[in-house]
């Protein structure tokens, strides 16, 4: 699964250690999402979501769909 | 390697705890299983006291998975959950393997014994070892 989690990251000048303690989780788990290495639950995307004021699918894109819409 | 993981900065109170407590009954259980062989072996103690001896190392592995139970219910970061999860069942994977490999090898009863002890010490440094290398490529 894509991720715009970088470019939202680097809008707010975080480092991954910043966003990883906001969202209280480790360093390695918010590189492991921005890489695309490691999808995240339904509860830390909707966290993801409320911290940088966007809906999930503006976060995250599915590979499949292509950016097209949701089914 | 767990002693070390216990006063590693890097990881959380809850990690360390759980890697104290589990370092905590591996080492028991690796005393009682040598002293259970010990009796077996050299002392005159009666055969239902051997039997009571030889099953009292399994209190101490129960405990152990207790602990990695607890620590997965409690971890509330969900990658590293999944680290740990797939770094268990190399250990678990390892172990058997190594066990199938022993079994080929060892036809002594006295060798269970030492397979016991060994499959702890297998199953914690191949649990370990997974767990690093994932924590490094996850850097």
């Amino acid at each position: 699964m894509k991720n715009r989690l970088r470019v939202l990251r680097a809008e707010r000048n975080w480092s991954q250690a910043d966003l990883a303690e906001r969202l209280q989780v480790s360093r390695q788990s918010v590189n492991a999402i921005e890489t695309g290495r490691f999808d995240p639950s339904l509860p830390l995307a909707f966290k993801l979501g409320k911290l940088f004021d966007a809906r999930i699918e503006e976060i995250f894109e599915s590979e499949a769909e292509g950016g097209t819409q949701a089914k | 390697m767990l002693f070390f993981g216990c006063r590693n900065r890097n990881f959380s109170p809850l990690q360390r705890r759980s890697l104290a407590k589990f370092g905590s009954l591996m080492l028991l259980a690796v005393v009682m299983l040598t002293v259970a062989h010990e009796a077996a072996e050299h002392s005159t103690v009666s055969k239902s006291m051997v039997m009571v001896l030889d099953l009292l190392p399994a209190f101490p592995i129960m405990l152990m998975i207790r602990v990695v139970s607890q620590y997965l219910t409690q971890e509330t970061d969900e990658f590293i959950r999944l680290l740990v999860m797939r770094s268990l069942l190399w250990g678990i994977g390892t172990t058997m393997v190594a066990d199938i490999a022993l079994s080929a090898v060892a036809h002594d009863p006295r060798a269970l014994h030492f397979a016991v002890v060994y499959n702890i010490d297998v199953f914690t440094v191949t649990a370990m070892i997974a767990l690093s290398l994932q924590l490094r490529r996850a850097q």
